[in-house]
């Protein structure tokens, strides 16, 4: 039986030295408090129990009282110790703090005064039973307030953090019993009480083990319940539709999986998208989710992606018990990302439909109350009213045709079935074509200076479909005078239409191209598609298109085709 | 035997064709229809021109937003309480409900010969801060 203890003592201090080593590691890569603080008191542990294996050799024989009141007095100071990892995350009470130390305080000092060593055997002074108690008072009431720290702070956290905080809970209960039993049988030690405290010892430890550093595959049984909702989650994120309906999902899933106080969602531009459980002022939020630096506080964490940030307000246990939790909600990044891109689109999609279905309403609706006035009360119109009543349906009529027609393409160039047939083309030809489908109206001018033999490589009828949009365009927004060039550049021909007008005002640039996008001015007459359109039958024809403001003044729409090889 | 005094309406649209229609249908119902294609255009009437009974607006305008149109005609001493009905194609409760809050009446786009007559008519002689008083 001795030999059994003796093996038990020993794993059970190189467990401890396991601790240490896996404390101080983790301290290095993250320097937190409770860290430290575990850090220090399994080391003392350890630095005890291997002193004690060398004093087994009798190799200081002079000092070894001062040594034995020394190592007493660290012995004191583990539970201390181990009582500051506890209360590293959440303060106790005054009283409960002031006792701990008064009574850790009364503990080294004793220590430190005792006159002799009582070996065993030997008969036991009074004032050895005193000491003996002081010392089962100051682990038993450290040891208490560890658990009880550990056991209720733990409500209301997740499963993963819930079991590492109430294993590390019972590991001090069991370490207390251990010290318990053992002092109380000192007098008079049996081999048999020798090995359940041996046994109890070293149970704590690898409790203690668990609830530092849980093995990989208990974490992964532990958080079962996390993973159904997270799949739950992930599964109602892509049905979501729209941003609102992400965030909506999303939050409460966050801090469930967390066990958060309340979160928050900020997309990349700094729109605070919702909030959940959390009463911060906005302009905070926004503040700390766009910050570049880590949160002051711990207990604010934040998940950044591509298209924003979530902010999540924790536990003040969460930073040191909840690291897989971040760890695993830094990888929902991917997905929040897709489904913010994914309703965005649907989004853009139903505000194209709309757009769509407004454009076409108002030719529409124009063709029908004019049917509808011939047909009721032609015979009180003038034949001037008839005629103009002719020529408006036969425009809204057009219109209604322009824009299916772009539509269509739209559609087709959007799903890149847009057929083309690129040949070499002579630019001045085409030009002259595009000027015959849209002859400038009364008042305008337009200046060709397109040399006769400038060729390039395009698709003539697309070539001219652009050049009517961007004709009509500066016809509509520019003044009287339109110009239409070329330059020859290293790598194309850059074909130009400017026009002297007021030019695309700036907020409206970066959405010029975008379907349905209007500037002042317009008499709503043309499709709303006409550049969306144009810049995707550029690239589709192996071109690009660009906005950039004219000399002194009016706007330029260049095309650049590829040069005939 | 004289006849009564046709009403003048200011009729604020920017599609000509709308405006063909507007026009037509305005004039068989008994209205002397005034055109102002844009929001300056139609300040510049108001301005000058103290004889409208009622305007025609559509939100929709190439230069200026008709609210903020709106915003001035109700800021001016002389047209406060200019009768005016809106015509809109963006349909919705809050452009009705904004619409009540300047003591405008509000027309959906598309409308019909019937409605835009009768909603004009209703608002002939109701000045417009009596509009909340009377309920409509």
């Amino acid at each position: 039986m001795r030999q059994t203890i003796e093996v038990l003592r020993h794993v059970g201090l190189g467990v401890f030295v396991g601790l240490t080593i896996v404390c101080a590691r983790q301290w290095r890569a993250r320097t937190q408090p409770a860290l430290r603080w575990a850090t220090i008191a399994f080391g003392s542990l350890a630095a005890i129990g291997l002193i004690g294996l060398v004093m087994q050799q009798q190799v200081f024989r002079g000092l070894v009282l001062w040594l034995i009141k020394g190592l007493l007095a660290v012995l004191i100071l583990f539970p201390y110790f181990l009582y500051r990892f506890a209360v590293a995350f959440q303060r106790p009470s005054r009283l409960v703090m002031g006792v701990a130390r008064a009574v850790t305080l009364i503990a080294v000092a004793y220590s430190l005064a005792i006159p002799r060593l009582v070996l065993p055997g030997m008969p036991q002074p009074a004032w050895l039973t005193v000491y003996r108690g002081v010392i089962l008072a100051q682990w038993t009431i450290l040891f208490c307030i560890i658990a009880s720290q550990l056991w209720w702070g733990a409500k209301g956290q997740t499963t993963v953090p819930r079991r590492r905080m109430r294993t590390l809970a019972l590991a001090s209960l069991g370490m207390n019993v251990a010290i318990l039993l053992s002092g109380i049988a000192a007098g008079t030690p049996s081999e048999r009480m020798r090995l359940v405290t041996q046994v109890l010892s070293l149970g704590s430890s690898i409790l203690f083990f668990v609830g530092l550093a849980p093995p990989a595959w208990l974490v992964h049984i532990w958080r079962r319940p996390e993973m159904v909702g997270f799949q739950g989650a992930m599964r109602d994120l892509f049905a979501a539709t729209s941003q609102a309906e992400v965030s909506r999902i999303l939050l409460p899933h966050a801090v469930r999986v967390i066990g958060a106080r309340g979160a928050a969602l900020v997309s990349g531009t700094g729109t605070l998208l919702a909030t959940h459980g959390t009463t911060d002022a906005p302009e905070n939020i926004v503040a700390l989710a766009l910050s570049k630096k880590d949160p002051d506080t711990p207990s604010v964490h934040r998940v950044a992606f591509r298209t924003g940030a979530m902010l999540i307000w924790t536990s003040p246990y969460a930073p040191f018990f909840s690291q897989s939790e971040f760890a695993m909600l830094d990888g929902w990044g991917l997905f929040v990302d897709l489904a913010l891109e994914r309703s965005a689109a649907a989004e853009r999609q139903r505000m194209f439909i709309a757009n769509a279905a407004h454009e076409l309403r108002t030719p529409l609706t124009t063709i029908l109350g004019v049917a509808s006035t011939l047909a009721d009360a032609r015979g009180s119109l003038t034949e001037a009213q008839v005629q103009d009543c002719l020529q408006a349906l036969e425009r809204q009529g057009a219109r209604a045709v322009l824009l299916i027609r772009n539509l269509l393409d739209l559609a087709q160039l959007d799903g890149e079935r847009l057929a083309t047939s690129i040949e070499t083309i002579t630019v001045s030809g085409v030009v002259q074509h595009a000027m015959e489908a849209a002859p400038p109206p009364p008042g305008i001018n337009v200046t060709v200076k397109v040399a006769p033999d400038i060729v390039a490589e395009a698709d003539p009828d697309r070539l001219e479909q652009i050049l009517v949009n961007l004709l009509s365009n500066a016809y509509r927004y520019g003044g009287p005078d339109v110009l239409i060039e070329t330059r020859e550049e290293p790598d194309g021909i850059v074909l130009v239409v400017s026009d002297a007008g007021p030019g695309v005002p700036e907020e409206l640039v970066p959405h010029l191209f975008e379907p349905f996008t209007r500037g002042n001015g317009a008499r709503a007459s043309g499709s709303g598609l006409g550049l969306a359109l144009s810049k995707r039958l550029a690239e589709a024809i192996a071109g690009s298109m660009w906005y950039s403001p004219a000399s002194p003044r009016g706007a330029s729409f260049s095309v650049r085709l590829r040069r005939s090889a | 035997m004289t006849q009564p005094p046709r009403p003048r309406v200011l009729v604020v649209e920017d599609e000509p064709d709308i405006m063909l229609l507007i026009r037509l249908w305005l004039g068989a119902g008994g209205f002397e229809v005034v055109e102002a294609q844009t929001g300056s255009e139609a300040a510049a009437y108001l301005e000058s021109d103290e004889s409208f009974d009622v305007v025609l607006l559509d939100l929709r305008l190439p230069d200026i937003d008709g609210w903020t149109l709106l915003t001035r005609i109700r800021g001016n001493e002389r047209t406060r309480s200019l009768p005016v009905v809106i015509a809109s194609a963006h349909a919705g409760s809050s452009t009705a409900r904004r619409a009540a809050e300047f003591g405008c009446s509000y027309v959906s786009k598309p409308f019909n010969p019937e409605t835009i007559l009768a909603a004009l008519r209703s608002r002939l002689g109701r000045p417009a801060g009596r509009l909340s008083s009377t309920g409509g």
